[in-house]
């Protein structure tokens, strides 16, 4: 039989008023232990009223259990989780999923294939609004007028998840969450559906949390990315932070391609195989320094030689070695160059970030 | 085709027709006086048990149903202590056939029974007709669909029944609005099975005095057998009408998605009180109770002895006889069984087509049969052939070739799968070597089709033991197995004795149901349903391969 259920058990039928902080959404040291296995470990994370949060990890990481413990669909082991300032997860208190007000959006549409898509729609709506305006308003929102009378099973795979959207719209959500929603659908479709959430969310003035594992998808969804690795949450930020001023090696590897060159560093700026860089934080002595494949230019000279070419078509990679490292090197178009050339290579970035390593 | 494969067709489909031979008979029987048919079908004699049989079997599904999909939901839902004894236990009124039930209930009310001595009162309630054959047929058949909504549930994607909390919508209602529009095929399936075990049942409604197709079948056998012919094809009409029905049903709808994690459990709260209880007092009525009134029956039995020398309360041994009758005769079935069903087997997996699905479903379609009638057919028919033929009526073969054609069922879904778990590269592989047919069939695919085969004749041998009109009519003189004995005490009203033959039968039926149904279903829900391979979950020829619907 089945393993142990979701320890959710009862709890007092009025929230208990939190530490208000403004954010639609609050986390503090919140834990998960799965089969003996540490999943969150102290997550601290807010979400202010209106914006789109990309929550970005690779597969494992636990951000699926995050979103789970934030909807109610699993409880934390510790820690405090508050919706508009009320608490809806605690030690002392745990509120059931339907009256947390959250709307979610699966992985696969999870339409109730016994309803039509006005039905499906309907559903979340109080009883004498479950054929009214509201549906019909929750549909045109993602372009699918006139489908109320359809079967979930009649539309394309597209076609589903935008009702799922729709269904978690309509019952107007403090706060929505969606479970890598466009995983099980084709690139095209995806790429389309991307922009169509990320305007549908604004236009809404919606609260999110948009789980991913899609660095692309998190960067053009989220106001705000936050960055989990291994249970814990490495980075929160703007994209912007999160590529150019990485907080860890991880998540500078994490986060789009990086080569990570060995640098002697003097005070803001360090001397690399690409030249002087430029550093945003000062630091001394032997670091490692971040440097993008598009932040290193290539020219006539002699500090490399081409190993390889990467060519993607609207742009190419040089893969160089410089006095022992690879360097990465991104050209738009096709390079004048080929393997064996020797090259220069020019640093041409805002200022960049080193660890030590 | 060469001449060994056509050998085989040939073998397969002439061992395939005495299954069809009841219902043929009954045809034939019946286009011979269609005066008397029409006669018997015009007039009261048929609307009466007709309306009766109907209205039994929609009650007792209906019922069946409702308890069965309340029970699986919380058994597989709810965060309940014990999920997995409690699926055990509510699966284990499948033991006990339908006339030891029956004889539970009358002998609980009946003068100086268990309630009678409980509670002190004098006046005890009238248990017999349409209310007692209700309870006791509903009580023992609600499994049927306890099963396969367990199954379903454990197949559907707890993104549905989440997405429906999400939305704001309390447990119950999601129970209402989601899940059971998804088992609705699944539930759908159970109550027809229901539907079929009660139209057949002979033994509850015999004992409990309610009028139904089987029992004005049986009553008229003797003196108006035209009668009877006559109620007997509008049985088996009806009876392979539902199986056609339940096929088709279980063929659509029960299509699942991909599912993935644990299904979100409701917490019981205030009702966990009422849930408990529920499950309590279903257990209770259905399995503890009627044995607790067989305990009682017997060691009052044993205690007191008996005046009549005759009796198994005035000498236990006397156990032994109908004992080894029961041994001795299911072992015999099972093996004929499945001698008869392997070619039909073989044909049907090897070579796939029309003629293969034509011989399986005759062969279910002696299943479909209710028992009663499958004997009174070979009754009628031996009585009025000549010669040897007729020589053959009320002996051990004739017995033999009843239970067969009865019981096949059970064996061919079993010898079906084992024939295809054999890689037919195996085969090719072992000619290669140079072996010859009787080689490879004995060194290689007997081996692999053992354990599968077992399970088929284990099923036929279980189903044979609880066997009770078939046995009735056609044992011969002097034969009693369990069951009949149990029958005939029970007509005497001889309780004490009803109850030791009963409770030796139904500890049988339970060793061999356990290792035949109960762990093989725990094993395989062990396991997370892989997407798409979605079984119903119910023992029966009818919808997948491992059956367990027994005629009562």
């Amino acid at each position: 039989m089945e393993k142990l259920p979701p320890h959710i058990e009862m709890c007092p039928a009025v929230p208990t008023r939190s530490d208000p902080r403004g954010s639609a959404l609050a986390m503090r040291g919140v834990e998960r232990v799965l089969g003996g296995k540490p999943i969150l470990k102290g997550i601290d994370l807010d979400v202010p009223a209106g914006t789109v949060l990309a929550l970005l990890g690779p597969s494992g990481c636990g951000k699926t259990t995050l979103l789970r413990c934030i909807a109610g669909l699993d409880r934390p082991d510790a820690g405090l989780i508050a919706v508009d300032d009320f608490t809806v997860s605690g030690p002392e208190c745990f509120i059931q999923p339907e009256k947390r007000r959250i709307g979610m959006v699966f992985q696969e549409p999870a339409l109730f294939p016994n309803r039509t898509v006005g039905g499906n729609v309907g559903y979340g709506l109080p009883r004498a609004e479950r054929d009214g305006p509201r549906v019909e308003r929750a549909l045109a929102l993602v372009g699918l007028t006139g489908a109320a009378d359809r079967m979930p099973s009649t539309l394309s795979g597209g076609q589903q998840q935008r009702v799922s959207l729709a269904r978690a719209l309509a019952a107007e959500p403090s706060l929505i969450l969606l479970d890598e929603p466009f995983s099980a659908l084709d690139a095209p479709l995806r790429a389309e559906l991307r922009g169509e959430v990320r305007r549908l969310l604004a236009a809404a003035g919606a609260t999110a949390v948009f789980v991913t594992h899609d660095q692309e998808e998190a960067f053009l969804i989220g106001d705000r990315v936050a960055l989990m690795l291994d249970g814990k949450i490495a980075q929160v930020g703007t994209p912007a932070d999160l590529y150019e001023r990485p907080a860890s090696r991880a998540v500078a590897t994490f986060v789009g391609d990086a080569n990570l060159l060995p640098a002697q560093a003097e005070g803001d700026v360090a001397l690399t195989p690409v030249g002087r860089v430029p550093l945003a934080r000062p630091a001394h002595g032997r670091v490692e320094v971040v440097i993008r494949p598009e932040c290193v230019a290539a020219c006539k000279g002699d500090d490399a030689i081409v190993e390889r070419i990467e060519y993607y078509g609207h742009d190419a990679v040089i893969v160089t070695s410089s006095q022992g490292c690879p360097v990465r090197c991104r050209v738009m178009g096709r390079p004048p160059f080929d393997t064996g050339d020797r090259i220069g290579l020019e640093y041409v970035g805002e200022p960049s970030v080193a660890f030590t390593p | 085709m060469n001449w060994r494969a056509l050998g085989a067709t040939a073998l397969a489909v002439a061992l395939t027709v005495p299954f069809a031979l009841p219902f043929a008979y009954l045809l034939v029987r019946n286009g011979q006086d269609l005066g008397g048919l029409w006669s018997a079908l015009s007039d009261d004699r048929l609307v009466g048990p007709l309306l009766r049989s109907l209205a039994l079997g929609i009650s007792v599904a209906l019922a069946a149903a409702v308890l069965g999909t309340s029970a699986a939901w919380l058994v597989a839902r709810t965060q309940l202590r014990g999920r997995r004894i409690w699926a055990l236990l509510l699966c284990l009124p499948l033991v006990i056939p339908s006339f030891v039930g029956a004889v539970a209930l009358i002998a609980a009310f009946a003068p100086g029974g268990l309630v009678e001595d409980l509670l002190g009162i004098g006046w005890l309630p009238e248990v017999s007709g349409f209310k007692g054959a209700f309870i006791v047929l509903t009580l023992l058949t609600y499994p049927y669909v306890f099963l396969p909504v367990m199954a379903r549930l454990r197949g559907l994607p707890p993104s549905l029944e989440e997405s429906a909390r999400m939305l704001g919508r309390r447990p119950i209602e999601v129970f209402l609005t989601v899940v059971v529009p998804q088992a609705r095929a699944a539930i759908a399936a159970g109550a027809l099975l229901v539907f079929l075990y009660v139209i057949s049942d002979f033994g509850a409604v015999q004992l409990l005095r309610y009028d139904t197709l089987t029992r004005a079948i049986y009553a008229d056998r003797l003196l108006d057998p035209i009668t009877s012919i006559a109620l007997s094809l509008v049985l088996g009409l009806l009876a392979v009408a539902v199986v056609a029905m339940e096929r088709r049903s279980s063929r659509v709808g029960l299509r699942d998605q991909a599912r993935m994690g644990t299904p979100l459990m409701v917490p019981l709260r205030s009702g966990r009180i009422p849930a408990y209880l529920f499950l309590v007092l279903l257990i209770g009525f259905s399995l503890v109770a009627p044995i607790a009134v067989l305990v009682f029956w017997a060691i009052r039995g044993l205690a007191n002895g008996s005046s009549d020398a005759t009796s198994v309360v005035a000498d236990p041994g006397m156990i032994i006889e109908p004992l080894l009758s029961t041994a001795g005769v299911s072992v015999l079935t099972a093996v004929v069984a499945l001698l008869v069903i392997l070619p039909i087997a073989f044909r049907s997996v090897r070579r796939p087509g029309r003629l293969g699905e034509v011989l399986a479903g005759t062969v279910v379609g002696g299943f479909a049969l209710p028992g009663l009638i499958t004997a009174l057919a070979f009754v009628f028919f031996t009585l009025s052939a000549p010669g040897p033929l007729g020589a053959l009526y009320q002996t051990l073969p004739l017995l033999v070739l009843a239970y067969v054609v009865h019981h096949g069922a059970l064996a061919l879904g079993a010898a079906q799968s084992a024939v295809a778990g054999v890689p037919a590269r195996l085969d090719d592989a072992a000619r290669i070597m140079g072996k010859g047919r009787l080689r490879r069939f004995t060194g290689v695919e007997l081996p692999l089709m053992l354990p599968g085969l077992a399970a088929g004749a284990g099923l036929v041998l279980l189903s044979t033991a609880k066997e009770l009109p078939a046995t009735l009519l056609l044992a011969p003189p002097g034969f009693s197995t369990l069951a009949t004995k149990v029958w005939q005490a029970a007509e005497l009203a001889a309780y004490e004795e009803a109850a030791i033959y009963a409770l030796v039968l139904v500890a049988i039926s339970a060793i061999l149901t356990w290792f035949l149904v109960v762990r093989p279903a725990l094993r395989s829900w062990a396991v997370t349903p892989v997407a798409g391979t979605s079984s119903t979950g119910v023992d029966s020829p009818i919808t997948s391969g491992y059956p367990e619907v027994t005629a009562p």
